[in-house]
């Protein structure tokens, strides 16, 4: 089973996105990610989660937002955290702004996997009790260990 | 004309290959596809017991919906996943209802009364998808 405190990157983690808007998010998301040199090819990482987003709303409602992809960009499960307190409008159904953005990536051969990281995140991000709890949470390690309270 | 493509699946009554049909109209159409799975409201005091099948009552859900989303995007149609918790028919009508939905498709699943869904859904057309993915 897969455990998302233990996926998540928590270097990745960026608690004060500065972005306000959908692509610049997952791009600074990306630039971080690529920083941390966790993905080699940072271009053809974010356009393959970007070809998703526009075909998809990644936005699930309750001010969640998860872009994923399996991409040849990525060699193993990729999993990182934005928290942005103004909220960024994913296209969620609800018509809400995005607070929480989970950007997950997986290699093209682990559709198992990854469908299971994106079942595991969505269903720990329904709880009332995790978002409140990430909402207030002042450092990485602290996602880390909310995450792995709550799910 | 028609943009919004909703189906209600059981994940424990539906094959992924069930959907083909509805992908294929999906496209025809341009639509969305929003694919709507239901959890039955939680009891008040639910036990332990109650507590383990109903998380592993989600995790199979969100699994289907990821699954059904990976298909639609690899046949390029526009989906959005729900997952509520709530009666049956009282969730799929109000979710057409609040997400301006123009057809609602479904399978005859057990634990679904057509005729009372027809009613509910009032102008909307609902569309019997059977077990060849038609």
């Amino acid at each position: 089973m897969i455990r998302i405190s233990e996926a998540i990157c928590k270097e990745g983690i960026i608690l004060n996105l500065a972005a306000r808007e959908k692509v610049a998010v997952i791009k600074e998301l990306v630039a971080k990610l690529a920083k941390l040199k966790l993905i080699d090819d940072s271009e053809t990482f974010l356009s393959d989660i970007l070809k998703r987003e526009n075909l998809e709303s990644t936005g699930i409602g309750l001010g969640v937002a998860i872009p994923h992809a399996r991409t040849k960009a990525a060699s193993g499960l990729i999993l990182t955290y934005g928290y942005s307190k103004k909220g960024v409008d994913f296209n969620s159904l609800d018509g809400k702004p995005s607070h929480f953005i989970f950007l997950i990536a997986a290699p093209e051969d682990q559709k198992t996997r990854y469908i299971m990281a994106l079942a595991r995140l969505s269903k720990t991000l329904r709880k009332e009790e995790t978002r409140t709890r990430l909402a207030k949470a002042g450092s990485a390690q602290e996602v880390v260990e909310i995450l792995k309270e709550v799910e | 004309m028609y943009k919004r493509l909703l189906v209600y699946v059981d994940p424990g009554e539906t094959r992924l290959d069930e959907l083909e049909g509805l992908m294929d109209l999906a496209d025809q159409l341009g639509a969305r596809v929003i694919a709507l799975a239901i959890l039955e409201p939680e009891p008040d005091k639910p036990t332990e017991k109650e507590k383990k099948a109903r998380d592993e009552l989600e995790d199979r859900a969100w699994k289907f919906l990821y699954s059904i989303e990976d298909i639609a995007f690899s046949r390029e149609v526009k989906n959005s996943l729900m997952l509520e918790e709530g009666k049956t028919l009282d969730t799929i009508a109000s979710v057409v209802s609040s997400y301006d939905v123009d057809i609602c498709a479904t399978f005859n699943y057990r634990n679904v009364d057509i005729p009372g869904l027809l009613e509910k859904l009032n102008t909307v057309p609902l569309l019997l998808l059977n077990q060849e993915g038609q």
